[in-house]
């Protein structure tokens, strides 16, 4: 396959599993009342934070990155669960620990 | 919908996601680099941006194109599969929109945006549409101008001296704690802290994020 073609097919591949749902409303009441639908943001999100704090390979260890999670859940905590104070906390906690490792 | 709401939700679309632009832009220099470096044209780079619009797949294609078109695709798979409930969500709280709109919604439909807007929703943004549009075209246009960037930087830029931080994931743990509020919502946070450990000790790269967020919110739907 040449790249053209493969770089078609991811798009074909990426589109489809975006558009899965968004051809038409969801009329469905029973969609609509769906606790998967519910709760898959929060999972996603976690799930996207955990992998991005987890150095590869070594998924407990304490590093920077895991600090820096720390730091991100008392800034929540803090700040009202303020996205600002979320990063800020998390971005001191970084690099302080940082400078200790 | 007024036009007031609708040039206000735009405008906080912007507001939202213009903070999102500068870690996304050396993403992008990133991608377009690494792209040259595995053996694509400039112009392929750009392609692919235009086309996939997603980071990681991207990034997967280009560390993968050597193994062939069938690793390649298989990533790009497993990445696409948390889309299926991402779409499911974002249709739910856009309603009645026109098919066009709804076409424009989902070529953009990327982790950021649909964080953005999910978070918006939460705090009652009243047109859900002008948001997400604000917000994808600023994240394609910088996705887009960057890649270019990188591609002409080529093989002149040392990736692995950038560093992309922890700007993405802390960006994600402060969505999820403006969108967490039920018990069953707390449950599932926990939940995906367990999954995506085990999803990163278990699962290939391409596969964690996608299995790991589906089986804690399937597992974490079940509790009341």
């Amino acid at each position: 396959m040449n790249t053209i073609a493969l770089i078609v097919a991811m798009a074909v591949v990426t589109l489809s599993s975006r558009l899965s749902f968004m051809l038409r409303p969801v009329k469905s009441q029973k969609l609509k009342d769906n606790r998967f639908l519910e709760v898959f943001p929060v999972a996603l999100f976690v799930t996207l934070a955990v992998v991005g704090f987890a150095p590869p390979g070594e998924v407990l260890a304490v590093t920077p990155s895991v600090i820096a999670g720390v730091g991100g859940i008392a800034g929540a905590a803090l700040f009202k669960r303020s996205m600002l104070g979320v990063v800020a906390m998390g971005a001191v906690a970084y690099l302080l620990a940082r400078l200790w490792f | 919908m007024t036009a007031t709401n609708k040039s206000a939700s735009f405008r906080r679309g912007l507001r939202d996601t213009l903070p999102l632009a500068p870690p996304i832009a050396v993403f992008g220099v990133v991608f377009g680099a690494l792209a040259i470096q595995a053996g694509l044209t400039p112009w392929l780079a750009f392609l692919c941006s235009l086309l996939v619009v997603s980071g990681s797949a991207q990034m997967a294609m280009v560390g993968l194109i050597g193994s062939g078109a069938g690793p390649v695709l298989l990533a790009t798979t497993g990445l696409a599969l948390r889309h299926l409930p991402m779409s499911a969500t974002l249709s739910e709280m856009i309603g009645d929109t026109p098919l066009l709109r709804r076409l424009q919604l989902s070529w953009v439909l990327v982790d950021e945006s649909y964080g953005l807007t999910v978070n918006a929703a939460t705090r009652g943004e009243p047109d859900l549409v002008a948001f997400k549009t604000a917000s994808d075209l600023t994240l394609y246009s910088t996705w887009l101008l960057s890649t270019v960037a990188g591609a002409l930087l080529g093989a002149q830029l040392d990736t692995v001296a950038v560093d992309l931080g922890i700007v993405f994931p802390l960006v994600f743990l402060g969505l999820a704690a403006s969108v967490v509020r039920t018990r069953t919502q707390w449950i599932t946070a926990g939940l995906s802290v367990v999954a995506a450990v085990v999803a990163v000790s278990v699962l290939p790269v391409a596969w964690q994020i996608s299995g790991a967020a589906i089986a804690a919110a399937a597992v974490g739907s079940r509790f009341k």
